[in-house]
């Protein structure tokens, strides 16, 4: 099939899923949706013209599939745009979010519309969990057409062989000692890109009540800045904490891993409207063999009373973040002999593969 | 009634809105304001658009049993409010929002989300600001068959009093400019507003005429290089970078000859208050052949027409206007062509007139 496969910017995964997608016959025409200053500005500012030159293009290109691999973040305007254009002739493949899905029966609603277009043969959505899976009730109550929705295991951002270093012992050994970490020191560890959603400030609040035993360490991704943010949150978490470490830098695919496997506890920090989000922090966790702290909603709490994998918290509360992260630190032994790691990711997935899978189950 | 008043600017809570809220509170409603700044995540919401941003406000109308909602700014994603209101058949409120056509113009899909947003019978009264009475909608609105009867034409806004502007002498004492025959651009140093159209087009103007440009330093998404070029462009050119208050704008128009408008077409059915605050200095324009400014310029000869996005088109309708400076000011009609402006204070007023509940 011809397809006209589509995401934001350039990465090595978008190049190995169209890989995939050609080794299985199809013809592959990759679509950049931020090519120019433009629709960088349009992807960036949620414009609602920046679905427009895509559908053209698809339209004009005599092609059977949309591929749209980023994830949907406006459906409402791809909807708007197909119902303007009844002769848009390919069909399309979307990914979208569970997240924020249980508390919005208006995007829903949204949703529902888009997926009955003729158009929409499949909507693609990852979940941490997707055996006996529960989707957001207000997704059944807007009477979502299930069968063009296809839930895949969450995916890995490396590539398996990358995490293999863990398996390696004499890297898991010196770990610690790359990243500087002392033996004996219980290190807590929040890792990712530092925005709102994700809670940063909320960790930051609960560091005032954490022992200065331990040692945080907050490792701060430089893409995906979050500028709504208080520009002054790391001066803020060190006042808080003054035993910490804060990594303000990349790491490559074989080094983040022993991060996680350096560290004790890794906190996920995520507020509310992350309910339903997918994560890769409890798969690698889990594949470091460390233990997590985690807000007490879907699918965080349900992965963590699956697998026994940590504990959680009230969500968007710093003293119940810091009490959980303390209570796991003084019964991490008993924690860490119950846990059930290898479930965890064994359900998880390259992401690479989940476009030629799903162009497989058509 | 009980109006809940929303509008998420922050700066504008202290400043236009009050004088608007006097106006609603003095048509006898009650009026209570819904701050979006109160709230940390309420406000994340709204500036990221994200797709719960009219979540709160609807809940909260529906608590205080509000009678109207009325929505101060733009509606700038009438896809969310549109399925929000789909969610909530009961909603009781009836809605009054403000929408710049201009968007509609550019995307057969937003004019189909508004048009079924203006079918939702919650929906009462879309305010729509413009340059021109009677004005001509988007071809794409009529297609679809959008129900005008919901759209009320409250012209557009400005500060001045139309009493308060000041002679061209006075106005260049006050700027410190000279006698020269002064052409003006004033705004905004934005890609939508063509400052680089204008810069380019600086090099066909002879330099005997000073070009005054004025940057509002708020908001600018060009390179600041660029102020350095339309001096090397035309030597003649004095550059003011200042925000001026709503009441010292006068200074700048009534001490030009000729004011340029020099947009992209991107802007079509926008709005701009530059033929109004020219019309009150009763100095000509020079401005795109596209509505609304088409419609004025040809309704009330009060300016010359060009080619949008064309530099040179630019100049040649620049020196078109003076070289038949006198006979295009004997004959633009700048007192009539105010007839479709109106007063802050009076949107309200306007927006709900007629409104039964």
């Amino acid at each position: 099939m011809r397809i006209l496969y589509t995401n934001g910017g350039a990465t090595p995964i978008r190049d190995l899923a169209i890989e995939k997608l050609k080794a299985a016959g199809h013809e592959v025409v990759f679509f950049n949706l931020v090519e120019t200053e433009d629709d960088i500005s349009k992807h960036t500012t949620k414009h609602f013209q920046m679905y427009q030159r895509i559908l053209d293009y698809a339209d004009n290109g005599n092609f059977d599939i949309l591929y749209w691999a980023t994830i949907i973040s406006v459906p409402e305007y791809l909807l708007f745009e197909l119902k303007a254009r009844p002769n848009f002739k390919p069909k399309i493949i979307f990914n979208m979010f569970l997240r924020g899905l249980d508390r919005s029966l208006a995007r829903c609603i949204a949703l529902k519309e888009l997926i009955d277009m003729p158009q929409v043969i499949k909507a693609v959505s990852s979940a941490m969990i997707v055996k006996d899976l529960k989707l957001p009730e207000n997704f059944l109550k807007a009477g979502v057409n299930l069968e063009k929705l296809r839930i895949v295991s969450e995916p890995w951002t490396y590539e398996v062989e990358d995490l293999t270093v863990l398996d390696n012992p004499e890297y898991v050994e010196h770990s610690r000692a790359y990243f500087g970490f002392e033996p004996g020191e219980t290190v807590v560890l929040l890792s990712g890109t530092w925005a709102y959603i994700k809670g940063v400030d909320i960790f930051v609040e609960a560091l005032k009540y954490l022992s200065q035993d331990m040692l945080v360490v907050i490792h701060k991704h430089n893409y995906g800045l979050d500028r709504t943010l208080d520009v002054n949150l790391l001066d803020k978490a060190v006042h808080n904490h003054p035993n910490i470490r804060i990594l303000d830098k990349w790491y490559s695919a074989q080094v983040h891993p022993l991060l996680f496997r350096a560290a004790d506890i890794v906190v996920c920090a995520h507020r509310r409207s992350y309910t339903y989000g997918g994560s890769g922090v409890p798969a690698l966790a889990s594949r470091a063999k460390r233990l997590i702290v985690a807000p007490d909603f879907y699918f965080f709490n349900e992965i963590i009373k699956r697998y026994k994998i940590g504990v959680t918290y009230e969500p968007e509360n710093p003293l119940s973040m810091a009490r959980a992260i303390e209570h796991l630190e003084r019964y991490y032994s008993a924690y860490e002999e119950e846990a059930k790691f290898e479930e965890v990711y064994a359900d998880y997935q390259e992401s690479s593969d989940i476009p030629a899978m799903v162009m497989r189950e058509l | 009634m009980k109006i809940l008043f929303f509008t998420f600017f922050p700066e504008v809570l202290t400043q236009e809105p009050t004088r608007q809220l006097d106006a609603l509170k003095s048509l006898g409603h009650e009026v209570i304001v819904y701050n979006i700044h109160k709230d940390k995540s309420e406000e994340q919401r709204f500036k990221t658009r994200h797709f719960q941003m009219y979540a709160s406000l609807l809940d909260y109308a529906n608590e205080i049993s509000a009678d109207v909602l009325y929505l101060h700014d733009y509606l700038n994603v009438p896809e969310y409010l549109l399925f929000d209101l789909k969610s909530r058949p009961n909603f009781r409120s009836k809605i009054v929002f403000t929408m710049m056509l201009r968007e509609v113009n550019r995307s057969s899909a937003r004019a189909l989300a508004i048009k079924e947003l203006l079918d939702l019978p919650q929906v009462a009264r879309v305010a729509v600001y413009s340059m021109v009475k009677d004005f001509p909608y988007p071809e794409r609105m009529r297609i679809l068959g959008t129900n005008f009867s919901k759209i009320v034409n409250i012209g557009e806004p400005y500060n001045e009093n139309p009493n308060s502007m000041v002679s061209k002498k006075i106005a260049r004492i006050n700027l410190g400019l000279g006698r020269d025959f002064t052409i003006l651009w004033s705004g905004r140093w934005i890609y939508s507003k063509g400052a680089d159209i204008f810069v380019e087009a600086a090099k066909h103007i002879g330099e005997e005429f000073k070009l005054l440009v004025h940057v509002n330093p708020e908001g600018m998404d060009l390179d600041r290089k660029i102020l350095s070029v339309i001096k090397k462009n035309h030597s003649n050119t004095q550059i003011i970078e200042h925000h001026f208050s709503s009441g010292e704008m006068k200074y700048l128009y009534c001490a030009s000859d000729i004011v340029v408008c020099s947009h992209r077409r991107n802007y079509e059915y926008s709005q701009s208050g530059i033929p109004g605050m020219a019309a009150l200095a009763k100095v000509p324009i020079v401005a795109p052949n596209f509505c609304y400014f088409s419609e004025i310029v040809n309704r009330y000869k009060v300016g010359t027409l060009y080619t949008p996005e064309s530099p040179l088109e630019l100049a040649k309708a620049i020196n078109h206007t003076i070289d038949y400076y006198y006979d295009i000011v004997e004959n633009a009609q700048f007192e009539k062509s105010l007839e479709s402006y109106c007063h802050f204070e009076d949107i309200p007023k306007l927006a709900l007139e007629g409104l039964k509940i």
